[in-house]
């Protein structure tokens, strides 16, 4: 019971000192060389930033930085398909993205492994199949609705 | 030959100004990596993941608008593909 408390407590203090973390956000000097490199134009107006900002640049500038030219040129296109989406679109698939990344580590797997699958199918055949996914969908809502 | 030694460590001046300038633009040149947008870069961030996935989510989003699917029915469509 006492272990128990004192896991309990040490957890919510963990958890306070990331919150604070986080509200102070990332100080310049805590981003590696090669992220302050990459990053210098932005050394001056870097504080002015929202913390969460600054989290989110630094861990991209951090995968930026890890990644082949041919990784960058797909990311930089899967923006450009992200920044086309309205706002709803993407509040809806932020949302779905929890979800989804809640599920274990080999589902998550699997619907990836069945993505790829699907996009490396002809357009036609694609389209098929999402007319059939449709149905069928259709079909079960239609079902569960009578019972 | 006072003004041809001058000469010759004039000449010998320049040169290593020559080659020190070379150096720190090189070195400059190396360290300057083109640096993306930062809208740009805070999208990769903003992943718990790779910024791959949420394309496989979205797909999910559109179709599982016909019928209020869930990452946990794709799953087990995923499982039936």
């Amino acid at each position: 019971m006492n272990r128990n408390f004192n896991l309990a407590v040490m957890a919510a203090g963990l958890f306070a000192c990331a919150q604070l973390a986080a509200a102070q956000g990332l100080p310049w000097d805590e981003l590696s060389s090669a992220q302050q490199r990459l990053l210098a134009e932005h050394a001056e107006t870097w504080g002015e930033l929202d913390p969460e900002r600054q989290q989110q640049i630094a861990t991209g500038a951090e995968r930026w930085l890890q990644m082949s030219p041919s990784e960058r040129e797909q990311a930089m296109s899967r923006f450009e398909r992200w920044a086309a989406l309205d706002d709803d679109q993407r509040r809806a698939i932020r949302e779905r993205y929890v979800e989804y990344r809640r599920l274990d580590p080999s589902a998550r797997s699997r619907i990836q492994n069945a993505y790829r699958r699907f996009q490396r199918l002809p357009p036609e055949r694609r389209l098929e199949l999402q007319r059939q996914f449709r149905d069928q969908r259709r079909e079960q809502l239609r079902r569960s609705r009578e019972r | 030959m006072a003004s041809a030694d001058g000469k010759s460590s004039r000449r010998w001046g320049l040169r290593l100004m020559s080659l020190a300038l070379l150096q720190v633009l090189s070195a400059a040149s190396e360290g300057a990596e083109e640096a993306p947008d930062l809208d740009f870069l805070a999208y990769l961030g903003s992943w718990q993941g790779t910024d791959e996935e949420w394309l496989a989510v979205a797909r999910l989003e559109t179709e599982g608008q016909q019928g209020d699917e869930t990452p946990a029915d794709a799953r087990r469509e995923a499982d039936d593909e």
